[in-house]
């Protein structure tokens, strides 16, 4: 192994090593700028450069697929990414897995997770208010590093692989909430049904600061058809207060026939002008940041879930007295809305202290919510008026619950 | 789609929470939460000129059965001789 000890070089256009240089100890290195270096290790070189949450798609708490998707407007199709539409057709969403087939270019990259968007009713004659796209919120607190409303305000890099049965110009958006400033940026699939790998730099904007909070700061977004209200102007390509019409002009109507496919993946906004290698979290870190928005949970069958406590006695429709107490997994962002849980006819046995009062319908709703846990109450069961030692088990099927607390 | 006010316990005297009601029936808990988006979908119903159902009052704990002669004495682990002689008879 050869070795070059030196306390200073001048005059030195290049040096190189064909095998290995160390750097002695109490040696300063003192640059003025490196340049020209693509890529240090071809990884990440550094944690939290992403603030797109679930990126690689691979968390879907909620259960959508390709073939069998979230429909509804404002639906989350995966975890963090939500469909977001007003338009005459139908479009359903939700998580494809990639093989080395389907995936192409993205799945060669490291990715085998997708979000996968599909028309299943066409519109093709968009009315004005008219739109699609898909979007994720960010909340201020993840944004600070883009210094945005000052003068030391930093650029944007979007980068993702997409693929998509339609050829055009699309649009891809920031949306800044917190001042009603957006800037907008076009992209070209140039082939069909194959996968490309997109990059995008938005400008900086020294106006308007994110607020340091838990809120809705930022919004990217993906849009798939805009009527005039939203793309009747010029496309706004630098940071301005915001007018609909120039949000997406030049976006292709992807509505406009049945069974149009698009496919996202390996999404990443980080700061800077430059694309860097996708950020790979483990499982459980994407799990995390995911719950912190929506959290699934499932008490397996023949679990007790619950018991008699003599507060629960409650109000209306959630009048009870059986509470089955859940801590979340992750701290919310805020308090969370929790879904009422009606169970099958049979699926429940809510037991007093001598017997087993009643095998029927229960319905339990969310009457204590903190960001940390839920206290759920049942309603009362026939010939149980008065119990002081009843609990709530799993008779048949699993107790699943959610609490959503989204942007 | 309707709404109703919620008290958590007995214990509550203002509702902290809100029902979503869809047909009447109830589907999602929805918190006093500034930052919730459902709670700021909720405010923006009432801005429209909306009000929501009043809270039903909670149920009373059940009152205990009153106890007997027998469960008294019982309770107390004195015999009938004992009581006897405590009070002179």
């Amino acid at each position: 192994m050869a070795i070059v000890n030196f306390n200073s070089i001048s005059g030195v256009s290049t040096i190189s090593a064909t095998t290995s240089m160390t750097v002695g100890t109490g040696v300063t290195i003192t640059t003025n700028g490196i340049v020209g270096i693509t890529s240090i290790n071809s990884g990440q070189l550094g944690g939290s450069r992403n603030v797109i949450i679930n990126g690689s798609m691979v968390v879907s708490q909620r259960g959508f697929t390709g073939s069998s998707g979230a429909t509804g407007n404002t639906d989350y199709a995966i975890d963090r990414f939500r469909i977001e539409h007003n338009q005459d057709g139908a479009v359903s969403a939700g998580q494809t897995t990639m093989n080395s087939t389907f995936g192409g270019n993205a799945y060669a990259d490291g990715f085998q997770s997708a979000l996968h968007y599909r028309v299943t009713t066409a519109d093709a004659s968009l009315a004005a208010g008219q739109y699609a796209l898909i979007r994720q919120f960010i909340e201020g607190f993840n944004l600070q590093g883009f210094k945005k409303g000052t003068a030391n305000a930093q650029q944007y890099t979007l980068s993702f692989w997409v693929r998509s049965s339609l050829t055009g110009t699309y649009i891809a958006e920031l949306e800044d909430f917190d001042n009603t400033r957006q800037v907008s940026k076009s992209y070209t699939i140039d082939t069909a049904n194959t996968w490309e790998k997109k990059t995008l730099t938005f400008p900086a904007d020294t106006t308007g600061v994110f607020d340091n909070d838990n809120n809705a700061s930022l919004s990217v977004n993906w849009w798939f058809a805009a009527g005039s209200t939203y793309s009747g102007g010029t496309l706004n390509t630098s940071w301005a207060s915001t007018t609909n019409a120039n949000r997406a002009a030049g976006q292709v109507n992807f509505l406009a026939t049945a069974g149009n496919n698009f496919t996202l993946t390996g999404v990443q906004l980080e700061v800077g002008a430059t694309a860097s290698e996708f950020e790979r979290r483990s499982i459980p870190q994407e799990l995390a940041l995911c719950q912190r928005y929506f959290e699934k949970g499932t008490i397996p069958v023949n679990g007790i879930v619950g018991q008699y406590s003599p507060n629960a006695a409650s109000s209306g429709t959630a009048a009870g007295f059986s509470c089955a107490f859940i801590p979340f997994a992750v701290t919310k962002r805020a308090t969370p809305s929790v879904p009422t849980i009606t169970t099958g006819s049979e699926a429940w046995t809510i037991a007093s202290n001598t017997n087993v009062s009643a095998y029927s319908a229960h319905t339990f709703t969310a009457l204590n919510i903190t960001a940390n846990a839920v206290r759920f109450v049942s309603n009362r069961i026939a010939g149980g008026s008065s119990p002081t030692n009843a609990s709530i088990y799993v008779w048949e099927g699993d107790f699943t619950w959610t609490a959503s607390a989204e942007l | 789609m309707n709404y109703q006010l919620l008290k958590s316990s007995i214990r509550d005297t203002e509702p902290r929470q809100v029902l979503m009601l869809v047909d009447g029936q109830p589907v999602m808990t929805i918190p006093f939460d500034p930052a919730n988006t459902d709670y700021q979908a909720y405010l923006r119903w009432l801005e429209e000129g909306n009000t929501p159902l009043p809270a039903d009052e909670p149920d009373p704990i059940p009152e205990p059965e009153p106890l007997t002669a027998q469960q008294k004495l019982e309770a107390s682990g004195l015999t009938v001789e004992e009581l006897k002689d405590l009070l002179g008879l």
